[in-house]
């Protein structure tokens, strides 16, 4: 009996030596956590299809967050998955729910799903992962640097132009923007300048390749404070904004200007703890001059 | 049979299984999670060990006729013979660099691909047991210059494929702060001194002066790693590394100036020191 068990453990242990060994030089490497998975076509009904709801719904296009991302373009009936790790959409700065993904920091249409993500653990770096072909394959476009990446937002404007801006390196309040323009689809970034200004930022966009904004201030904000580009990002000035005398620290935070019709418009909010009128109101603005001077308009509804 | 031999065989026994279970786990471990040995050679030398202990085990509690103890010798032989090659090979392969903490409570890992120059920075998961965390930035050329400043917070130095030098720094926690996020060069402000240098932050980025030869350094050229130090850069390549020391206090949330020491590493491939840098004024 104790012959059969030692030589039997023994043999046991020899055979799984020698597997182990096979397994152990035969294994790939272990991923790096960063690292990017290869990006591989993979449109199938996902094993809890049924039960898997689009968000972020642009028509019949939209994505699902379950253990991974993954983007539909029928309304659900199918869906891609996107070669990702959940982690990187929202490494740095970002305290938020992880249910869904950081408002702006992807854009999905009809000819383009972006995802912007985060790469490293020290070394961090801010990167694109897009697709022109609904999902079946996948590009990566590097972005540029930068540590602990708190907002971030991606938005194309055309077929070819879009832009990235993103902010980090918080200290208290102060950061750093970043501001980022494609104009051969994303497949290169060129950093243009930003505004020699550190106040943390709210909200930045371009309406086209040249018009573009940036407002700042978060933290109990007593006026708007906007600044604007006309030249695509090379430089930027401070935009005028005529607040009425009564309205005078009410509205505090210029959003992102839009144009309306033949207007470009901006509504400027209260901020998070404007109680005027229940902070159930905005202010919206009106600029003939594309964006350096502003005139007041109007109170519209604060979910206008 | 010989109480002393019979206890040896059992516990030799004991110890081939144990460590075959544990090599088990690791195999699952590397598998399933990514999870490596901090020195992939340990591997080779737990199998090797295995085969030894499951060996003399045998030989000590089978009766085996001279035959089977020649068979037994000779599959032991090809089994350790083969660890070796392997472990040759992968040597051969990969570069390990392995450095404990002075206080050892924790390790460098850094593997580097002899054939690319690709190297990995792991980071230590549990006992012997890493995960690899990123990419170098470059690919490393040759050796790693190893210095410890604190006891958690590693300098790497290391040339690229073009011979420009690099600095990759570890730092192991953020010493309870309690904030998960600091800009470490906007966190000692005012002028330091220490030995022939002087070190001044200023809104702008951080000027450094040694005897009379001055460096101006803008944000663009500070690297920061983790929240304990960064590293000044010029073209590229790496100057200096300003590393926050154990005593340091940056009063970043009241109006007090930093307190404490910093200090300032070169990078160079001589074997060069950590220099300590005091506040001289706020």
């Amino acid at each position: 009996m104790k012959k059969i068990i030692i030589g039997g453990s023994a043999s046991l242990v020899g055979i799984g030596i020698a597997v182990g060994t096979y397994l152990f030089e035969t294994a790939p490497s272990p991923r790096l956590p960063s690292k990017m998975e290869t990006p591989q076509q993979q449109k199938s009904l996902p094993e809890n299809g049924d039960t898997l709801q689009p968000i972020g719904s642009n028509g019949p296009i939209g994505y699902a967050l379950s253990g991974e991302l993954q983007i539909t373009y029928d309304d659900g009936e199918h869906w891609s998955r996107v070669p990702i790790g959940i982690e990187t959409l929202f490494a740095g700065e970002y305290n938020g729910q992880e249910n869904e993904l950081i408002e702006h920091s992807f854009f999905l249409s009809d000819d383009r799903a972006a995802f912007l993500y985060v790469e490293g653990a020290d070394d961090q770096r801010v990167k694109l992962l897009y697709s022109l072909d609904q999902g079946d394959t996948w590009k990566d476009a590097d972005i540029g640097r930068m540590t602990a990446p708190r907002s971030r937002k991606v938005d194309f404007l055309n077929e070819n132009d879009g832009y990235v801006v993103y902010t980090g390196e918080r200290t208290m309040s102060s950061e750093a923007t970043k501001v980022f323009m494609t104009h051969d689809s994303g497949e290169t970034w060129t950093e243009v300048s930003h505004p020699d200004h550190y106040r943390l930022l709210y909200d930045g966009n371009f309406i086209d390749e040249n018009t573009g904004f940036l407002s700042y201030g978060i933290l109990n904000p007593e006026e708007p404070d906007l600044y604007v580009t006309q030249d695509g990002g090379q430089s930027w000035v401070s935009a005028s904004i005529e607040i009425p005398d009564e309205y005078d620290l009410i509205f505090t935070t210029a959003e992102t200007p839009y144009v309306e019709g033949t207007d470009l418009v901006l509504l400027v909010n209260q901020g998070s703890s404007g109680d005027y009128k229940g902070g159930k109101v905005k202010g919206k603005f009106i600029s003939k001059d594309n964006g350096l001077s502003w005139s007041f308009q109007n109170e519209v509804d604060a979910d206008e | 049979m010989n109480k002393g031999k019979l206890v040896m065989g059992w516990c030799c026994f004991a110890f081939s299984v144990i460590l075959f279970l544990f090599q088990g786990l690791y195999l699952i471990l590397r598998l399933r999670w990514g999870v490596e040995y901090a020195d992939e050679r340990l591997f080779y030398l737990l199998t090797t060990f295995i085969v030894v202990y499951a060996t003399v085990a045998l030989l000590l509690l089978m009766d085996l006729k001279r035959n089977g103890k020649a068979f037994l010798l000779g599959i032991a032989t090809i089994f350790i013979l083969l660890q070796g090659v392997l472990l040759f090979r992968h040597m051969k392969d990969v570069r390990e660099f392995v450095s404990h903490s002075p206080d050892w409570k924790t390790y460098l890992v850094l593997k580097q691909d002899r054939l690319t120059g690709k190297t990995v920075y792991y980071r230590p998961y549990y006992g012997p047991f890493v995960q690899g965390k990123e990419t170098l930035p470059f690919s490393m050329k040759g050796d790693a210059k190893i210095k410890w400043i604190q006891d958690d917070i590693v300098a790497a130095t290391y040339h690229s494929e073009d011979g420009s030098i690099h600095q990759f720094i570890g730092t192991y926690g953020d010493r309870g702060q309690g904030s998960s996020y600091t800009n470490v060069a906007l966190s000692f402000p005012g002028t330091w001194k220490g030995g022939d240098l002087t070190l001044t932050s200023t809104t702008d980025g951080l000027i450094l002066q040694r005897d009379h030869e001055v460096e101006r350094y803008t944000w663009e050229n500070i690297v920061q790693f983790g929240t304990l130090a960064v590293v000044l850069t010029e073209n590229d390549e790496a100057q200096w590394t300003i590393a926050l020391g154990e005593d340091f206090i940056s009063h970043e949330n009241d109006p007090d100036p930093p307190a404490g020491s910093i200090y300032l590493y070169e990078a160079t491939d001589e074997n060069n020191e950590p220099v300590p840098l005091t506040l001289s004024f706020p």
